[in-house]
């Protein structure tokens, strides 16, 4: 007997879908920028992740219609196409996708898990991952930060790690590692997967710091390592980030009660 | 370059495990200093019906604080109580004895006045002095008192006093557990 | 006026506008029959009764019950349990009127509002059946401490979505709800009124009247939980008025100016029925009108679920039992919904939305896994306590988590248990206290039955020796006894040093204390009465100074504080005991006067022991001839019973309840 009949935030699948099209602007300005391969390896990755998600789903004897209702996977494999290289082989994005997809699977489905799939996989495949140029992308760059922007202001978001990270990045600019702010990758993961709740301290001044620390870590290791491609080292400081997040939220719990 | 920032990562390391030990510091095991058995009799319901075969809720107390009694003997304690006390005292939970009296909803004795002849044989029984009454006079049972322990329809030679289920009002219900919704999965479903 | 509140968390809901959804209040056909809930009062009338409107069905049965009052003339044809329209529909006794369609009313007595005290007017108001949140509208504790009242707040405040049955209430009867306040104002004097509405285009009759009489109007535009009682008040008052102000719900200010001011009691309320009904809209109903018949009358869907309530804080009842459940004073809102609009529930996605909207600053998030688990300790560690259930977590969880429900019943349970701990320490001092009595007892009755052997030894010896000693007390006898009391007073003494000494030794711990204490008290009691007997023998030789050597040996013994008054509770307890014999038992007596009643008695039960010579030895046979003999009676009175029971057309005896 569930008493409440008023629902004032959008459910959690209408949550996702939003999400997902946030992402929008990105999608049409790397379509619009590379064309044929793009749409190809969107394609790809879109429905390998389907499918995996299917496969999940039908061995754990869930229904079927949760992936594309809950477009959870739909997500993963589209943050993964856009954050790996164009040049990245075909089998390596597929893999990528298959490995976030199992890795939420894995634990239980969305909700779960200790740390974000799409980071997860990045790591895993990073020795594979060969870039050494990073991608300079403004434009998408660009896309990314008012997809990222629009969901803060639809309130979809927690506002508080992105500002952290910013705030440190900006902060950070004489020391030279401004070309950060130039990098899709980077935009994506601070819109779409340091805003997971579920690897973030759950407290508003967790989440402050939780966002300024990895701006730190990314900056000072940014600052070391000149300009390579940083989406790797990036899924590394969020993965160690979000390792600390029970701690963080443990020491800034309120303690007016006993 | 290097080096700075590894130090400064180490620093932030060992403040933070500074951090921790203090928050675990600051809140000890709430340690208890009364002696085991006061401890365990404020967990016991305190019926007195001595159904564990004890006198009372505090021998059975002394008895389960010098080990020599189960803790599955409390049936007015119910699970939750059988819980609380292997909480306590550091055992695994036991379910009840097969041969154990089932546990009983709370209820209280009535006296049926037109046949009580007055003997105060009750009012000795009761270990919570909730029988009010003298010799050759009508007994009647204090409702609010009662710990419905039943100690009183043994030596009743009338056989005058019942137990009743102790009354409920609207301020006793309590909200049902939050249910989730069952819902047949349509693979499942399918012949 | 306006006024802004700042509260933490809290979210501005999407209220509908006033001007467009309120239309006038319908009255209701009445209906067959009426469904009274009798909660918190006794019915003064018998089933098969014809009673008149406004005629009293029950009165109420403590400080905090309000009367009930018959909504419409008919006959009572049942007083029977049944589910109430609360949260989980409980069974309780619910009075049944069957309307007889006449409407008959008893004439009403306008009263006079200047001769009226605050108490008076509390409890006319109780009599009136106008109930406020929390049992009568005027508490009578608070009206019968007389206070001065710095601040009156008339809340008419309607924050949670679908109520709006105040706002139709205000529109229609402004002139009713401002003669009330003006009672209200004349009878408690307060210091200053202020009126709480939501909306500021409330009707011109009201403004008039505010302006008038120099009422102050706050319209609160906050977030949702901003109508509540605590929070109007910790916003409207003063640091220096909270303590003291009171808040009144507007619709209950209404009944209470028709109860004084027309002496017409509270027989009805206006209900918003909203929701997937053909017409939805306030209604003025009567209290008792079964739901089915309410939600009938605005063409609800034959298959609907109800919520009693608003929006947020409303809770489900079982369709099925419409018919069944009455209307009662705080239903303000009733919901007919599709029975499947709960959505599937998720599991956490930690997105901290619930942390943010909490106006109780919790983490409803954490609180939910404590309550799942049951782990109502750390539930309240992490402030169950504190939370005001709210529902807004509830509300825009994601994931559509059953939180409401699951602090709800977590926080009923966790009281239901400190009741039972409560009842359980309150029968284990009671058994403690019996144990007591009954080693008390066995000590007393050891004691008079040496008293009684010395005696009969000192007889002897006295017929032994001379005659010229006849009169004079038995001194060899009382030092003997003097002697035997003070030994056992001396391994008292010891014992309860060494209990002393074993609760001091873990002195940081008050609670353990107190409980030594209370042990070394019982023993301490003795000490004391075997002292006070000794006193009691030496006052039989001397007479004239026995009262100050009694005092004397008291004020000696005197150990610490608290000590004394555990002694002094249990010898109260004793003497009463043993007032029954003495006849003389106050109820509160110092030291010194205690001494002396003791000696009293102890000299009374000297001579009683005297005077009885031979002991009854065949107690027990006695008292088991009389039980035999109240069996055989008891025998014959149930083949009486029988013999009733089996003779044709004689009712059964009802049974006892």
């Amino acid at each position: 007997m569930t008493s409440t009949t008023m629902r004032l935030a959008p459910s959690l699948a209408r949550r996702q879908g939003l999400t997902l099209l946030a992402l929008l602007p990105g999608v049409l300005v790397l379509l619009m920028q590379q064309g044929r391969p793009a749409l190809i390896n969107l394609l790809l990755a879109l429905y390998s992740s389907l499918l995996t998600d299917m496969t999940c789903q039908a061995s754990r004897k869930q229904p079927l219609a949760t992936s594309w209702r809950q477009p959870d996977c739909l997500l993963t494999g589209l943050m993964l196409a856009l954050m790996l290289p164009m040049a990245t082989p075909a089998g390596l994005l597929l893999a990528a996708c298959m490995m976030a997809v199992l890795w939420r699977h894995l634990f239980g489905g969305t909700a779960h898990g200790p740390f974000h799939p799409v980071l997860v996989s990045l790591l895993m495949l990073s020795p594979w991952l060969a870039s050494p140029l990073p991608a300079q992308n403004i434009a998408l760059s660009l896309a990314l930060l008012a997809g990222g922007v629009w969901l803060l202001w639809r309130r979809l978001n927690a506002w508080q790690v992105p500002a952290g990270f910013c705030l440190v990045l900006l902060v950070s600019l004489p020391l030279g590692t401004g070309w950060l702010l130039l990098q899709p990758a980077l935009w994506l993961l601070l819109g779409w997967v340091m805003t997971d709740g579920n690897s973030t301290p759950i407290t508003p001044r967790g989440r402050l710091i939780h966002g300024q620390a990895a701006g730190l870590l990314c900056v000072s290791f940014a600052a070391l390592t000149h300009k390579a491609d940083i989406t790797p080292l990036l899924a590394a400081i969020l993965l160690l980030m979000s390792a600390a997040a029970p701690l963080v939220d443990q020491l800034l719990q309120p303690r007016q009660r006993t | 370059m290097n080096v700075l920032v590894f130090i400064a990562l180490l620093l932030l390391a060992v403040w933070l495990l500074r951090r921790v030990m203090q928050h675990n510091k600051q809140q000890p095991e709430h340690k208890d200093p009364r002696p085991l058995a006061e401890r365990i009799d404020a967990i016991l319901p305190q019926t007195q019906c001595g159904q564990c075969g004890h006198a009372g809720c505090q021998p059975y107390a002394a008895a389960l604080a010098k080990g020599e009694d189960s803790i599955n003997r409390c049936p007015p304690g119910g699970e939750e109580g059988i819980r609380k006390l292997a909480a306590l005292l550091h055992t695994d939970y036991l379910p009840f004895a097969a041969d154990a009296p089932p546990s009983k909803p709370k209820a209280v004795a009535l006296i049926d006045e037109s046949t009580c002849i007055g003997c105060t044989l009750c009012i000795q029984a009761c270990p919570v002095d909730a029988i009010l009454g003298s010799a050759k006079q009508m007994h009647t049972v204090l409702a609010a008192e009662c710990t419905g322990c039943e100690l009183c329809l043994v030596p009743c030679p009338v056989d005058c006093i019942s137990m009743r289920p102790a009354t409920s009002s609207p301020s006793d219900w309590r909200w049902g557990y939050p249910v989730i919704v069952i819902k047949a999965i349509k693979s499942e479903a399918r012949p | 006026m306006r006024r802004f509140l700042s509260l933490p968390g809290g979210f501005t809901l999407p209220l509908p506008s006033r001007k467009h959804d309120s239309p006038p209040a319908s009255v209701l056909p009445l209906p067959p029959r009426l469904v009274l809930g009798l909660q918190q009062c006794l019915p003064c009338v018998q089933p098969g009764q014809q009673v008149l409107k406004y005629q009293r069905l029950a009165d109420a049965d403590s400080e905090y019950g309000v009367a009930l009052h018959a909504p419409t003339s008919g006959r009572i044809i049942a007083i029977q349990p049944q589910a109430q329209a609360l949260p989980g529909a409980p069974l309780a006794d619910t009075l049944i009127l069957e309307a007889d369609g006449r409407d008959e009313a008893l004439p009403l007595q306008a009263g006079d509002p200047s001769r009226l005290t605050p108490l008076s007017l509390a409890l006319q108001l109780q009599d009136m059946g106008v109930a406020g949140n929390h049992g009568p509208l005027l508490a009578l504790d608070w009206a019968m401490q007389q206070c001065a009242l710095p601040l009156l707040i008339i809340n008419a405040v309607e924050d949670e979505p679908y109520l709006a049955a105040t706002a139709t209430l205000l529109e229609e009867q402004a002139e009713a709800f401002v003669a009330a306040i003006a009672m209200l104002e004349q009878v408690l004097r307060p210091a200053r009124i202020v009126l709480a509405v939501s909306q500021t285009d409330s009707s011109e009759a009201l403004q008039a009247a505010v302006s008038q009489h120099g009422w102050q109007v706050s319209t609160i535009n906050t977030p949702y939980p901003a109508g509540d009682e605590t929070t109007l008040i910790r916003q409207l008052a003063s640091p220096a008025e909270a303590a003291h102000s009171l808040c009144l719900p507007a619709d209950a200010v209404v009944a209470a100016g028709a109860a004084i001011l027309h002496g017409q009691p509270c027989i009805s309320r206006l209900v918003t029925l909203v929701d997937k009904l053909d017409r939805p809209g306030s209604v003025q109903a009567l209290l008792g009108t079964p739901l089915s018949h309410l939600l009938n009358f605005a063409g609800a869907k034959a298959n609907y679920a109800i919520t009693h309530g608003g929006g947020l804080r409303g809770y489900a009842l079982p369709a099925d039992q419409a018919d069944a459940m009455g209307l009662h004073w705080h239903s303000q809102c009733l919901q007919a919904r599709t029975p499947d609009t709960a959505g599937q529930q998720q599991d956490c996605i930690r997105c901290g939305d619930c942390l943010r909207i909490c106006p109780s600053k919790l983490q409803p998030q954490e609180l939910y896994w404590h309550c799942q688990q049951d782990n109502v300790e750390t539930a309240n560690a992490w402030g169950l306590q504190d939370c005001t259930l709210c529902g807004l977590c509830d509300a825009v969880c994601p994931s559509q988590l059953p939180l409401l429900d699951s602090f709800r019943h977590t926080a009923l349970q966790y009281q239901s248990t400190q009741q039972q701990q409560q009842q359980a320490d309150h029968a284990r001092q009671r058994h403690r206290f019996r144990q007591f009595r009954l080693e008390r007892d066995k000590q007393e009755k050891a004691q008079r039955l040496a008293a009684r052997a010395a005696e009969q030894a000192a007889k002897r010896e006295q017929t032994a020796t001379a005659a010229p000693q006849e009169n004079k007390p038995t001194p060899a006898a009382a030092d003997k006894q003097a002697a035997i009391a003070a030994a056992m007073a001396r391994a008292a003494q010891r014992n309860s040093q060494h209990l002393e000494k074993q609760s001091t030794s873990s002195a940081d711990d008050r609670q353990a204390d107190a409980r030594a204490a209370a042990m070394a008290a019982s023993r301490q009691a003795a000490i004391d009465a075997a002292m006070a007997r000794a006193a009691a023998r030496k006052a039989a030789q001397d007479a004239a100074k026995a009262a100050s050597a009694g005092s004397q040996q008291v004020d000696t013994t005197a150990a610490s504080d608290d000590k004394q008054a555990l002694i002094q509770s249990a010898m109260q307890r004793a003497a009463m005991q043993k007032a029954a014999q003495a006849n003389a038992a106050p109820a509160n007596m110092d030291a010194d006067k205690k001494a002396l009643i003791e000696a009293a008695m102890q000299r009374a039960a000297a001579q009683k022991t005297a005077q009885a010579n031979a002991a009854p030895t065949s107690m027990d046979a006695d008292k088991k001839a009389l039980i035999e003999a109240a069996m055989q009676r008891a025998a014959a009175q149930k083949a009486a019973q029988a013999d009733k029971a089996h003779a044709p057309g004689k009712p059964e005896k009802p049974e006892n309840t």
